[in-house]
């Protein structure tokens, strides 16, 4: 992976692809590589699995699947996809 | 007719101040009898709230309970929690799906992503008035 990667991109590659494995192909190098790389930026990845999204309104509830409240969000504090990567 | 107005008047005030089981506790009510006039005069006990903070209520019970449940703490029935739900274009959609990656919550819709929230721009909420009644 090259040094100058563009974050952004990679974070939603991360997103969109459902395992490591998957980005790692992308960018041409092993998931171990990846992994270092991810370690070295700060990057973790927690999946679907992990949380509960209620939409009331315009406002979105993000719970951890325990039940645990994290925080809400109105829809206008949304990047929409086709803003995030160019 | 006059005497409904002032009684509907008088009613809203007091609805604005207390909690509805102190009023119906100071004029010796019970709480079925004062429901039934609070209905014949029109009012609801969510007429006390001004439109926004009322709809802004409602969303953040509606985001940690149920209809049913919103409706029992705010001594409602469900129908009632509908109406405002229809008149203030709140609905509920639990279809969506979260993935945390760095510091974004990426949102997708049907495996479809729509977007992403950094985490710091999540809200918290002030647990006494909404998470336990």
């Amino acid at each position: 992976m090259k040094a100058n990667i563009n974050i952004d991109k990679l974070l939603t590659e991360l997103a969109i692809h459902r395992s490591q494995s998957e980005v790692a192909k992308l960018y041409g190098i092993s998931k171990q590589a990846l992994n270092m790389r991810l370690k070295s930026l700060g990057i973790k990845t927690e999946n679907q699995h992990k949380f509960r999204v209620k939409k009331v309104g315009d406002t979105f509830f993000i719970f951890r699947k325990n039940g645990q409240f994290i925080g809400k969000f109105n829809e206008d504090c949304i990047e929409r996809h086709e803003d995030i990567v160019p | 007719m006059h005497k409904e107005n002032t009684m509907r008047e008088e009613i809203e005030k007091l609805l604005k101040q207390k909690r509805k089981t102190d009023i119906c506790k100071e004029y010796g009510m019970s709480i079925e009898e004062f429901n039934g006039l609070v209905r014949r005069l029109g009012l609801t006990p969510l007429t006390m709230y001004e439109e926004d903070d009322l709809r802004e209520m409602l969303i953040n019970l509606l985001g940690f309970h149920t209809i049913q449940d919103v409706a029992n703490m705010l001594s409602v029935n469900p129908r009632t929690v509908h109406y405002y739900m229809e008149k203030y274009d709140i609905d509920i959609d639990n279809k969506y799906k979260v993935k945390k990656v760095g510091k974004y919550y990426f949102l997708f819709l049907k495996n479809k992503l729509i977007g992403r929230v950094k985490e710091d721009c999540l809200e918290d909420i002030d647990e006494s008035k909404y998470k336990h009644r």
